[in-house]
């Protein structure tokens, strides 16, 4: 119960707890398609390369700081991961084999973008303490214009998902035939692809950009062992998500542990639970 | 006796030549011709590998041969082949999707529906209809993966009547069916070529001259297209596509159901006294 006797003299508290929900609200609604459409190694790798976008924010603002003074990293990781999911759609699954192996490639931008962001980091003088809250997460220290650019990212994500669930839909089920009905499965997919990006955005305080692949995933993971449909996945996967940022951030207040692994550890917990119950009654 | 000009085809192919290599050699179909006019059942037969399913792509536009011309509804298919419904295996779909049956007839009305999260309730009878159609309304909310696999057939043969498609191309739809419920599909279809064309692709060369107006058998790069009344008899059968059948074939007897071209080129029927076990070998793909 300190945590919320604390709430009231601690206003981290109240954006910390804020941010969970925020990003509830976007990896819920998202991961169904992720899940569904097996797009969780796309989803890392586009976390991965944000990494580059991270380090591109830090050097520009240390070598140019009259132009980029307000240039804040997680700013550089939204450009760079929305810029990588576009490149990262021209591999579309159903049209692998053309020259390019979508594995490979995705491995490739993986590795690169990540690579590129320590290199710019290193080429930066001084301690970017900074650095480690956007790669492991830090609910502790959530200020208002994160929260801010949060809410705008959520607005886009459900307002993107409203407009086009019937076509994301469509496309998990059978993107051969979305095609054949006359729609561009490439330009859906690479929709479907930028709103995982803002999505990995939305995550990177919570859990960070190293673990985000976690709450991408597994509270859908999660909801697809309860339903057999996508809108009520969806609805699960976001009361999940409320729930693993929520409960296991109350649970560890005051402890040695920190909030963000044990939301991911809390998580996997829960998969392995439900597989385990399931496997259970299988055999019942 | 009319006299004037005959229908436009539907479908056609003229000189076709395709290969997955991009025309460095490999060719699966070389110099195919090919119509299908309105009304009429076609039943596109041949070996596993032989390039059934490759011939139904290329009507499709899925797929752009490296010579000559197709047309379906007289134009590019790109342009028209919404005009179509394709009805692929149902082992095609993955059986985890999370959505029921009604969900995967509705998706095939999305090119009507206006954007938004939700179909409106015209596009919600529509799908009942077609499921309705195909007698499978009463497992409209059960899981796709859940459904048998004649059940599985149905909901995809609604999903492609639910967008009014006047051509329907179908990849082997009666694969992984029991013999009872393939023959409810057949008389199915049956039914649903009244008022549609019909493209059918099938290794069962009974389903195909039983139930088709014409049959083509996709052998040997080698498109040929046969008139099923009178149906061939098996020394032509024999000659035209290399595959040898019991005697009296296309006596369409109730006992001789079952004949499959193998994937070999050959029949998985046990040879009588006296046949060839072994046809020749097909191309591959």
């Amino acid at each position: 119960m300190s945590f919320f006797h604390d709430m009231a003299g601690n206003p981290f508290l109240w954006t910390g707890l804020l941010a969970g929900w925020l990003a509830s609200l976007a990896c819920g609604v998202i991961g169904p398609y992720v899940v569904t459409r097996r797009l969780v190694f796309l989803g890392g790798a586009i976390a991965h390369i944000a990494v580059g976008g991270l380090g591109l924010a830090i050097f520009l603002r240390y070598r140019f700081e009259a132009v980029f003074f307000w240039l804040e990293p997680l700013h550089g990781a939204l450009v760079v991961s929305v810029l990588a999911a576009l490149l990262l759609a021209r591999v579309e699954p159903s049209r692998g084999g053309q020259g390019v192996d979508a594995d490979t490639w995705i491995g490739a931008l993986w590795a690169s973008g990540m690579a590129a962001g320590i290199l710019l980091i290193k080429l930066t003088p001084g301690y970017h303490a900074e650095l480690m809250s956007y790669l492991f997460g830090n609910l502790a220290f959530v200020d208002w214009p994160s929260v801010r650019l949060m809410v705008g990212l959520d607005g886009v994500i459900v307002a993107v998902v409203a407009i086009y669930h019937k076509r994301f839909l469509a496309l998990c089920l059978d993107a051969e035939h979305l095609r054949l009905q006359g729609f561009s499965v490439a330009r859906i997919h690479a929709v479907l692809l930028v709103l995982i990006a803002l999505t990995v955005i939305t995550l990177t305080q919570v859990v960070g950009l190293i673990l985000v692949i976690a709450l991408l995933s597994l509270p859908a993971a999660i909801a697809g062992r309860f339903t057999r449909r996508l809108a009520p996945m969806i609805a699960l996967s976001v009361a999940i998500s409320l729930f693993l940022t929520t409960v296991p951030r109350l649970a560890v207040y005051g402890s040695k542990i920190s909030p963000e692994p044990a939301i991911v550890l809390a998580a996997g917990l829960c998969y392995a639970a439900v597989l385990v119950r399931d496997r259970w009654r299988r055999a019942r | 006796m009319s006299t004037g000009a005959p229908p436009s085809p539907i479908a056609e192919l003229r000189g076709v030549s395709f290969s997955y290599r991009g025309g460095h050699g490999g060719w699966l179909l070389d110099g195919a011709d090919l119509e299908h006019h309105p009304g009429e059942i076609l039943a596109i037969v041949g070996p596993n590998g032989g390039g059934k399913t490759t011939l139904v792509k290329l009507l499709l536009g899925l797929l752009e041969p490296q010579r000559g011309e197709i047309r379906l509804f007289g134009e590019r298919p790109a342009a028209t082949r919404h005009r179509a419904g394709y009805v692929p295996q149902a082992a095609a779909l993955d059986v985890g999707v999370p959505a029921d049956a009604l969900d995967i007839v509705l998706s095939g009305r999305l090119r009507l529906a206006p954007w938004g999260p939700r179909y409106r309730a015209e596009d919600l009878d529509a799908a009942r209809s077609a499921l309705d159609a195909v007698g499978v309304l009463d497992f409209e909310r059960r899981p796709f993966g859940e459904l048998s696999g004649g059940q599985r057939q149905r909901v995809l043969i609604a999903r492609a009547l639910v967008a009014d498609a006047e051509l329907l191309l179908l990849d082997e739809p009666t694969t992984g069916i029991d013999p009872l419920r393939e023959r409810q599909l057949l008389e199915l279809l049956a039914g649903l070529a009244d008022d549609r064309s019909v493209i059918m692709v099938t290794h069962d060369l009974d389903i195909a001259f039983q139930h088709a107006t014409r049959v083509a058998c996709v052998h040997h790069r080698r498109l040929l297209a046969l008139p099923v009344d009178p149906p061939p008899s098996a020394a032509e059968v024999i000659e035209l596509f290399g595959v040898h059948l019991p005697s009296g074939a296309h006596g369409h007897s109730p006992n001789d159901h079952g004949r499959r071209v193998g994937p070999d080129g050959g029949e998985n029927s046990a040879p009588g006294p006296g046949e060839n076990p072994q046809a020749p070998g097909g191309d591959g793909t």
